[in-house]
């Protein structure tokens, strides 16, 4: 039996009712219904439900195929595990935004037409603003500001995409789109911003770094994931993916090795992993496409276990960054396990979620005949260890004695990562539960074979090795406080400076056009129409007294008078309103 | 450089106290060493018996240690490109954009 409620519904109106509870009733109540919309979710069945009729529209609030299931799945999976991590959360807004954020997730992955989806898309921004915000900081504060506006940008793209297709095709369905045309072109754009194409990314290392510490495994969960999935849905085998895919996977290990902020780096890690789903959709055969979506199941959970683990440190110690860390795994050693955990499984390595996924997308690859992404794809799993897998272990729990005193962080905190963990050796040594339910169950991949166990030990190992004689020999970038300048310098300083440098052009412009329209010209009339009418007047009376032969005293009393009432300026009011009716005349006549 | 020779060098599995041995570093080396070698003696066993399925799609892979060299290499050269060309480029004081 199909569940009865779009799973949206359960998150937005249950998350209604939070901001009027407290403590443990709250927490309670969060925990029980986030799982209840996980039930909710897994009680879908394949077809389609829910539709709407909206103007001459249908939205489709309940598309359910293997694709969008087994996302919907992974999104009502990782709720539960981020509110438990989040329970301790001061701030209302923040565990609102995160069921918002969930349920629009959800629905954006279930739509079935392009209008609903574009609802709940931009949703998901206000959510994620919402959760940078609400750490109430000044860099906080900015980096919101730019999220928005880069997303703001990219939705309105998108928006337009959408509507020239609904203007082509009369219908808002959302399916198989193609970039041959112009809304296709911008569609496939508006996606791609959301996804963190190389140059449209910036805005995902800016912001999620400042978010706060729960809010960001919301963040780096539903983003990115929903619009891998949109492009899965609407481009598969769209082969400039497979560029876009390997520059992903392979250019922000250069920043990642260079940051200093632990959260940074898991940033830019993310965009590396996304790089790996945006080939498999460009490689676009069954089993890539198989690829992409276990990719993203184990990507998820993984990296939202590295967050909540970077989230602790930051909890306990008030520190992030490599320069002030280092030492912790005796304060914090369950912290340290559960972040091995992770960077094992981010590693990919035999026995933990990555393994399974990863290997799928390039054997699709290479199979399809991608030589090229392959070896991209073989040299991103190879730099994982200098990025992530061995960096941020050694530089938040051992390398050199920070003398931070910390301990583990609340049982929910600690509950909420071994959940997590747990799911990463699950699907690592368990695939099959997570094979049974892929989209194409025509493609088939078998990850342990005896050659890639042991060509990845070696990858990973040499790897490793190469990571550490680096390290010791001094030729590891050392960690330094600096900022390492990204594409975004060119609207965070770059606009700046056109805007001084308009400034300077523009505003001797601007001056001389103030000087000359309204302190002469304006001007020049208001006095005309004041004095130099007064004294036309003034001269034409002249003549009637000379004339007449008036008292001169009479004389001097009028024009007195006359003075002040043209004063008034009842010249210029009169001159305007004869212009305007001049130009209406003309309108009309014309 | 000197600061950080002086380290002692973590690894993961040993006890708490291991990490604060100077020897450490040997020590671990030595272990991923021995990782390393294992891996690279199985590809050997390959080469000999034909009768395991290596599934391999490019005739690379099949190749003696490939995996090994490349995960090397790789790791290599992305940290130095990392340290001599992306860090001269894009390098910048903590509070660039504070400014």
């Amino acid at each position: 039996m199909n569940s009865p409620v779009p799973p949206f519904l359960i998150y937005l109106i249950g998350a209604i009712l939070i901001p009027f509870l407290q403590g443990r009733v709250r927490s309670v109540y969060m925990m029980g219904l986030s799982l209840a919309g996980l039930w909710n979710v897994l009680q879908i069945d394949e077809g389609t439900h829910w539709l709407i009729p909206f103007l001459d529209y249908e939205l489709v609030l309940g598309r359910a195929d293997g694709l969008s299931l087994i996302f919907s799945n992974v999104f009502a999976v990782i709720t539960p595990i981020a509110v438990l991590y989040n329970l301790n959360a001061k701030k209302t807004i923040e565990h609102v935004a995160g069921f918002v954020y969930a349920g629009s997730a959800i629905g954006v992955i279930l739509a079935g037409d392009l209008i609903s989806l574009f609802i709940f898309w931009e949703t998901l921004t206000l959510c994620a603003v919402a959760l940078v915000l609400a750490r109430d900081h000044e860099d906080s504060r900015k980096a919101a500001f730019r999220y928005l506006l880069f997303h703001i940008v990219g939705g309105l793209i998108l928006l337009a995409g959408i509507c020239l297709y609904i203007r082509d095709w009369g219908t808002a369905q959302f399916g198989m789109i193609g970039t041959d045309s112009l809304y296709g072109k911008l569609i496939f754009l508006g996606f791609g911003v959301n996804c963190a194409w190389p140059l449209l990314h910036t805005w995902l290392p800016d912001a999620y770094p400042k978010a706060t510490v729960g809010g960001v495994i919301f963040m780096a969960t539903f983003t990115t994931k929903s619009a891998v999935y949109a492009l899965a849905r609407a481009f598969p085998g769209e082969e400039i993916l497979i560029w876009i895919g390997g520059t992903m996977a392979v250019f922000p290990i250069l920043f990642a090795i260079l940051e200093n902020d632990l959260r940074k780096i898991l940033s830019y890690s993310l965009i590396n992993q996304v790089g790996y789903m945006v080939v498999g959709v460009g490689v676009g055969t069954s089993l890539a496409l198989n690829g992409t979506a276990a990719h993203a199941y184990s990507h998820i959970l993984y990296k939202a276990l590295l967050f909540m683990a970077m989230g602790a440190i930051i909890q306990q110690t008030g520190k992030i960054k490599a320069t002030e860390l280092g030492g912790l795994f005796r304060k914090m050693p369950w912290t340290c396990a559960f972040c091995i955990i992770g960077a094992l499984s981010v590693s990919a390595a035999p026995g933990f979620s990555g393994f399974v996924s990863k290997s799928m997308i390039m054997s699709a690859a290479v199979e399809a005949g991608h030589v090229g992404a392959w070896v991209a794809l073989l040299f991103a799993g190879a730099c994982v260890m200098p990025k992530a897998g061995l960096k941020l272990p050694y530089f938040a729990f051992f390398g050199r004695d920070s003398k931070l005193e910390a301990t583990d962080p609340p049982k929910n905190m600690l509950w909420a990562m071994a959940l997590a963990a747990a799911f990463c050796i699950g699907i690592g040594c368990f695939p099959g539960a997570l094979y049974a339910h892929l989209p194409n169950q025509d493609a088939h991949y078998q990850p342990y074979t005896l050659s890639h166990v042991v060509g990845q030990v070696q990858l990973l190992s040499f790897s490793a090795l190469a990571f550490f004689l680096l390290l010791f020999a001094g030729l590891y970038p050392s960690e330094k406080r600096a900022t390492i300048l990204d594409a975004d310098f060119f609207y965070r300083r770059g606009l700046k400076q056109a805007q001084a440098a308009l400034a300077t052009k523009l505003n001797g412009w601007n001056k001389a056009t103030y000087e000359t329209v309204v302190v002469c010209w304006i001007g020049g009339i208001a006095k005309w129409s004041s004095a130099g009418t007064a004294s036309i007047a003034a001269a034409c009376a002249r003549i009637g007294h000379r004339l007449r032969g008036t008292n001169p005293d009479a004389i001097a009393r009028e024009e007195e008078s006359r003075k002040e009432a043209y004063n008034l300026g009842a010249t210029s009011i009169s001159l305007t309103a004869l212009m305007s009716i001049i130009i209406m005349a003309l309108l009309i006549l014309l | 450089m000197a600061a950080r020779k002086k380290k002692p060098a973590p690894k993961p599995e040993e006890p708490r106290y291991f990490l604060d041995d100077p020897a450490a570093r040997t020590k671990l080396l030595k272990a991923l060493g021995l990782i390393c070698f294992l891996s690279f003696i199985t590809d050997f066993g390959f080469l000999v018996s034909s009768e395991i399925d290596k599934h391999e799609h490019l005739k690379w892979e099949s190749w003696v240690g490939f995996y090994g060299i490349f995960g090397f290499v790789a790791c290599i050269i992305i940290v130095l490109v990392a340290k001599y060309i992306l860090r001269p480029i894009s390098e910048r004081k903590e509070d660039f954009y504070d400014e």
